[in-house]
């Protein structure tokens, strides 16, 4: 498969870069600009004013639709916008791009501002403050006179002036909107993009492969401020004059309505919505009386009908047609074979030797090159070996229940242990607290690095990986998409090459993309490689919580019940085959399990939990025969 | 001294109103995990509709407020019917966003029905304020103040001892589990809306006389409502009240002795922000709950 990307010629790849909608898109949006330039004031200006909230709402995309963060005051950012733009036209000759500038930098360092409190909160109470926020913001403006001139407003010019040449705002718009669509959608499908849905879908799973939860959803929020106030500059050249009253709470609602309306997680519905909720009305200017019925019902009929606005009606138009022409039935026939396939698949590829193994690209026991730069995809690949995790008196207190009492114990460099006990008994929560998902007291030391009180993602950073038992998958993504999840860490490159899709950043999406095929035909997915993997049957989406954390290049891999629910035959082949990966890499493990036999044959030592406390360890044939574990199972 | 009683005084009047709309706000975010941008668009169309009652047709005084009232559970129902029900289960954002396009879609038809002009509103008990040890209390306060607290005595009646009553807190603590036990969310989710928007129309025509009818007259009102809610930890009934009384005291207290009047402005919104800053669960809210992994 590796060899299909590698032999593709200049020639087909010239051509999907025509076919990708970035670029006929970008096309399209300055056509229309230009085109726009010749209607009459007012139809280009209604024309300037969509072009210029689908800027504000490819930012709303990215922060409330990818990355799941609802804000209620973004009105605030267009007005910080607008009065740059006013005050940089009033006080110096620096044109449009210093406008641009201004608004950059003064969003982008209340955005980071406002955007460090607000991931205390959440849902409800993120809405409430930002509410809040943008309310406070606008008494700011009615009050602060030097810079927004109070209640009367500042005026602004109609014409964009870059360079001394005068442009029509209508043109600027489109450029502007252009650009910064190509460059959301390069962060959507880069890595920052692919953190958000992952803390989004899944905070928890995010966190565990080393997803910088906090520093992430600040980004997102600084993102989508910036992008506001560059609608906001666009802004003040449209309306000519600055005012407080413009900036009220009904209008951030709006803007937050608007990429509801047109498809939350789609930049196509930022304009869409745009267009629905700014163009559309001015074309009504007949039914004014009747605006508020109009827009009401039509909202309540997308929100309960469509969750995910215009764009998700048209996909689920085109579904149907496909369905009626015949070709969608067609698909879910395939899908359904590949499913049989894949589900077949991990038992056929059981019983590779390590040799097989080692050759593959992706697992080496050796270590590999620091500087990154090494030859292939070297550095995605399995590599670590793992050392001695030491667990001294670790407790965990939740209120007045001790569910973790005084445990420690020893997991030896590159041992297989298991972790059985009776429900209840403490065992995913003592994974918690190894992974710092839950605090504890005592000590915990991997190698030399003592990791008592350290965050999740020194934890991450040390070499902890783990699956769930509850599976945490992403909602809506494909195992692909879950692999290079995992792979968070060790796929990097500078934000700024992101935003721009620099060669390089295509090139290590590329790499990462063939290891995470590679990894997931290891664990039988490839069939289902791209099919969303919250909708495989659970075997399958085991698998793919396995393949995440595998990603993540543990040296200390944790399995939290990778047995249960599966057919006996399944789970020994699943697991089988993990620890075959992990026993060439020298990668520490420990599993909890409730299939004694399963920990009897693969862990060469036992722990066993009940009620909190560690009652026993040993190898397992040991464990099998004392007597407290039996009582423990069985009832005296 | 008396100054500030008096001070003190005017807060809680105030404070009141702002009590009642975080009550019925938070009764609707407790069972059906909604939060109503509706409420005081609502509770000002009750106030027109007993308007139109009492002056236009000449309905004695009580009779056109019940009429009102009645007026509001039915907006509560239909709003429930149309706009919540079939979002059971959808993300919070979403319902927010049906409550705001009914608010659109009611604040147009209260507009077209009852027009633009400002319109002054009867009181039920006419004539001068009563001063108590030199301390002013309005003569519609009193009237307001038993209305209040006959409302939360019912509510806790109806909480604390009914059958009903305890199938919603059951239901508000957890719906899944409710509902296994037998307790129909439908019915629980409707009858918290009348519920709700009883609440709110009894607010809307009480202070509909000291506001004067206008549109959106209790957008200002719901605002501070809302304030008074988030201050007590939105799931706590008494936690809103208080949160309301603190409000219109602090705003008292600030229109005297703030700089400027756009510092009264600002209060409920900045004392949202420092309490979710502070205590993102509420002053008055108790415990946090443990999150599962």
């Amino acid at each position: 498969m590796s060899s299909a990307v590698a032999e593709r010629t200049i020639a087909s790849r010239a051509l999907d870069f025509l076919k990708s909608p970035r670029v006929w898109g970008s096309v399209l949006i300055i056509a229309i600009g230009l085109w726009a330039t010749g209607f009459n004031k007012y139809d280009s200006y209604v024309v300037s004013l969509v072009g210029l909230y689908a800027v504000v709402g490819a930012g709303l995309v990215l922060l409330v639709g990818i990355s799941g963060q609802l804000s209620l005051g973004h009105a605030a950012f267009l007005a910080v916008g607008a009065y740059s733009a006013t005050n940089v036209a009033l006080h110096t000759s620096w044109g449009f791009v210093g406008e641009i500038v201004v608004a950059l930098v003064v969003s982008v360092v209340i955005g980071t501002l406002i955007g460090l409190p607000s991931l205390r909160l959440s849902g409800l109470y993120l809405a409430v403050g930002t509410l809040a926020l943008g309310y406070a913001a606008q008494q700011v403006m009615y009050n602060w006179d030097d810079v927004t001139g109070g209640g009367f407003g500042q005026p602004a010019s109609a014409d964009v002036i870059i360079l001394d040449r005068k442009y029509p705002l209508v043109q600027i718009s489109a450029i502007v909107l252009a650009i910064s669509l190509v460059l959301v959608s390069n962060i959507l499908r880069g890595r920052t993009g692919r953190a958000l849905n992952a803390i989004r879908t899944a905070t928890p799973a995010a966190a565990a492969v080393g997803i910088e939860v906090a520093r992430r959803r600040v980004l997102a929020f600084t993102m989508s401020a910036a992008l506001a106030a560059v609608g906001g500059v666009l802004y003040a050249h449209a309306i000519q004059r600055v005012t407080p009253e413009a900036f009220s709470i009904d209008f951030s609602i709006a803007l937050t309505i608007m990429v509801l309306i047109g498809g939350q997680r789609s930049l196509l519905g930022a304009i869409l919505g745009s267009a629905f909720v700014w163009g559309l009305p001015e074309q009504f200017r007949s039914i004014q009386e009747w605006k508020g019925i109009v827009y009401g019902v039509i909202l309540l009929a997308i929100i309960v009908f469509t969750p995910d606005g215009i764009v998700g009606a048209g996909q689920k138009v085109i579904v149907w047609i496909k369905q009626q022409t015949g070709r969608g039935r067609k698909e879910e026939q395939a899908l359904e074979l590949d499913i049989e396939a894949a589900e077949a698949s991990l038992e056929e590829l059981a019983p590779a030797t390590p040799d097989a193994l080692t050759e593959s690209s992706i697992v080496s026991a050796a270590p590999a090159s620091s500087n990154g730069h090494g030859g292939a995809s070297s550095h995605l690949a399995l590599t670590h070996p793992g050392e001695r995790l030491v667990l001294e008196n670790v407790s965990v207190q939740y209120g007045g229940v001790t569910a973790v009492d005084s445990v420690s114990f020893t997991v030896e460099a590159g041992a297989v242990a298991g972790l059985i006990g009776p429900n209840g008994a403490g065992k995913t929560t003592l994974f918690n607290a190894i992974t710092g998902l839950v605090k504890s007291t005592g000590s915990i030391t991997f190698g030399d690095q003592d990791l008592s009180n350290a965050s999740v993602g020194k934890r991450v950073r040390a070499g902890f990986g783990r699956t769930f038992q509850n599976l945490s998958l992403h909602e809506g993504m494909t195992p692909v998409q879950h692999v290079l999840i995992g792979a968070h860490r060790h796929v990097k490159y500078n934000p700024f090459a992101e935003m721009v899709r620099w060669p390089t950043v295509a090139k290590r999406e590329r790499e990462a993309e063939q290891m995470a095929r590679e990894l997931l035909a290891l664990l039988g997915l490839s069939q289902v490689a791209d099919e969303r993997a919250d909708l495989l049957p659970y075997g399958l989406q085991k698998r793919v919580d396995v393949a995440r954390a595998l990603a993540s290049q543990p040296r200390l891999l944790m399995l939290d019940e990778p047995a249960a629910g599966l057919p006996h035959d399944e789970a020994d082949a699943l697991l089988d085959r993990v620890l075959e990966l992990t026993s060439v890499t020298g990668t520490s493990v420990i599993i909890i399990e409730h299939n004694v036999e399963l920990v009897a044959r693969v862990c060469g030592y036992v722990q066993v939990l009940d009620a909190g406390t560690l009652i026993a360890d040993g190898p397992p044939e040991s464990i099998m025969r004392n007597d407290r574990v039996v009582e423990a199972y069985l009832g005296a | 001294m008396q100054e500030n009683v008096q001070l003190l005084v005017s807060g809680i009047q105030n404070g009141i109103a702002y009590s009642l709309v975080g009550l019925a706000l938070v009764l609707i975010y407790k069972t059906s995990r909604a939060l109503n941008f509706a409420q005081g668009t609502m509770a000002g169309f009750a106030g027109y509709a007993a308007y139109e009652l009492i002056v236009t047709n000449g309905w004695p005084w009580f009779f056109g407020a019940i009429g009102g009232v009645v007026v509001a559970a039915l907006l509560g129902l239909a709003c429930e019917r149309i706009a919540i029900r079939p979002l059971l289960g959808a993300p919070l954002l979403s319902l927010v966003i049906a409550t705001i396009a009914v608010d659109s879609i009611l604040a147009n038809v209260t507009q077209l029905r009852f027009g633009t002009d400002v319109k002054a509103f009867p009181r039920v008990w006419e004539g001068n304020d009563f001063t108590v040890l030199g301390i002013n209390v309005g003569r519609s306060y009193v009237i307001i103040g038993i209305v209040t607290l006959f409302i939360l005595a019912g509510l806790a009646f109806l909480l604390q001892k009914t059958k009903f009553g305890i199938a919603m807190r059951a239901f508000a603590d957890d719906q899944y589990a409710a509902e296994l036990m037998g307790i129909p969310p439908a019915r629980v989710s409707r009858v918290v809306w009348v519920l709700s928007l009883m609440i709110g129309g009894i607010t809307g025509i009480l202070f509909a006389p000291l506001l004067f009818l206008q549109l959106g007259y209790m957008s200002g009102v719901f605002i501070k409502g809302f304030t008074a809610a988030v201050v007590g930890g939105f799931t706590s009934l008494g936690g809103s009240v208080l949160g309301g009384l603190l409000l219109g005291v602090l705003e008292a207290f600030c229109i005297k002795y703030a700089p400027s009047p756009q510092w009264a402005a600002m209060l409920p919104l900045l004392l949202i922000l420092v309490v979710l800053l502070i205590k993102p669960n509420g002053i008055f809210a108790r415990g946090e709950a443990v999150k599962r992994v």
